[in-house]
């Protein structure tokens, strides 16, 4: 959902090949016509896969590609945080990689807490040559991964409190069958701030796996 | 977000910043903030002890300067930075370009200007 103003979130998924699910979330600062803009040139380079030389299965190597060539002396200042992930349907791991993100959280079913997937690296477009690391998991049969821009937790209570992603966190684990997980946690996050529109945007990408 | 910004000595200075440094903060006081440093390839040591938060924004901020002024053989280091703002600052390794320091001496030292 774009805040009241245009924005720079974007996000995707595709299948690599018959085994390999990528996907990917991207959130450029700021707002308005050029972060908008931003954000539609990368999403594109994502979806049609046109990073020559990628192994789109190895997240390290798609985010540091995606840093040599969106560097932000080069693109009107540009900065973007991104979170890219490959799950292996065979081997029910994912590997992921993250630039300046906050980490996705993943649910496994019969309780527990989300479990992070981050990682700490430079967000994309800050310095050049730099390496991104890349982690490994398990997937539990039945989890869900939620991958999400901060435009979900940066918000004001209609008390006047900030948020934190702290705050946010135990929403994942309400959920609630009548709705489909993302529209249920818009419209929770939406109702803390009391607001029709909220001040940044909000991307949310829920993955279940069978 | 409150923004104050003094020299310390012939080619440094001093920014102090307080409260929320997200958009609209941002939106207020980049061109300021730029226009005091960049120019003048001036060092520059962020005092960030009142900052309670940061967005991408602010860190985008940060980054603009301190990527414009080592173009300028100069450097910008923070200081002070409270806790849930650090932990902002470690997810986006923020670190390969900016010194993090504990102290105002650490990061006149860090800028290679310590005051005597």
């Amino acid at each position: 959902m774009p805040s009241a103003r245009l924005g720079g979130d974007a996000f995707g998924y595709f299948w690599l090949d018959d085994r390999s699910f990528a996907t990917f979330l991207i959130d450029v600062s700021g707002h308005g016509v050029g972060a908008a803009m931003h954000s539609v040139t990368v999403l594109n380079v994502l979806r049609q896969r046109a990073l020559p030389g990628v192994d789109w299965h190895d997240p390290g190597s798609v985010l540091a590609t995606l840093n040599d060539r969106f560097q932000m002396d080069s693109h009107n200042g540009m900065l973007f945080t991104a979170w890219y992930g490959v799950y292996d349907a065979e081997t029910r791991t994912i590997a992921y990689s993250a630039a300046g993100h906050h980490a996705a959280y993943l649910v496994a079913p019969g309780g527990g807490g989300p479990s992070p997937l981050g990682v700490k690296a430079m967000m994309i477009g800050a310095v050049p040559g730099l390496p991104y690391p890349v982690a490994r998991t398990s997937i539990p049969a039945g989890s869900s991964l939620y991958v999400f821009s901060d435009g979900v937790f940066e918000i004001t209570t209609t008390a006047g409190a900030g948020w934190s992603i702290a705050d946010f966190l135990p929403l994942l684990t309400a959920r609630h069958d009548s709705l489909a997980e993302s529209e249920r946690l818009y419209r929770a996050v939406r109702d803390v701030a009391g607001q029709r529109a909220l001040e940044d945007d909000v991307s949310i990408v829920v993955a279940t796996f069978p | 977000m409150k923004m104050d910004i003094s020299p310390l000595g012939e080619r440094c200075a001093k920014v102090t910043l307080e409260g929320r440094l997200d958009t609209p903060a941002v939106d207020s006081i980049e061109t300021r903030f730029l226009a005091s440093l960049v120019p003048g390839a001036s060092n520059a040591i962020v005092d960030m002890s009142r900052v309670d938060f940061i967005s991408s924004m602010g860190i985008r901020m940060l980054v603009s300067a301190a990527r414009s002024l080592k173009l300028r053989q100069a450097v910008l280091a923070i200081y002070g930075v409270q806790e849930p703002v650090v932990q902002v600052l470690e997810l986006a390794a923020i670190h390969q370009l900016i010194p993090i320091c504990n102290t105002e001496a650490d990061a006149q030292t860090a800028v290679g200007f310590p005051v005597v």
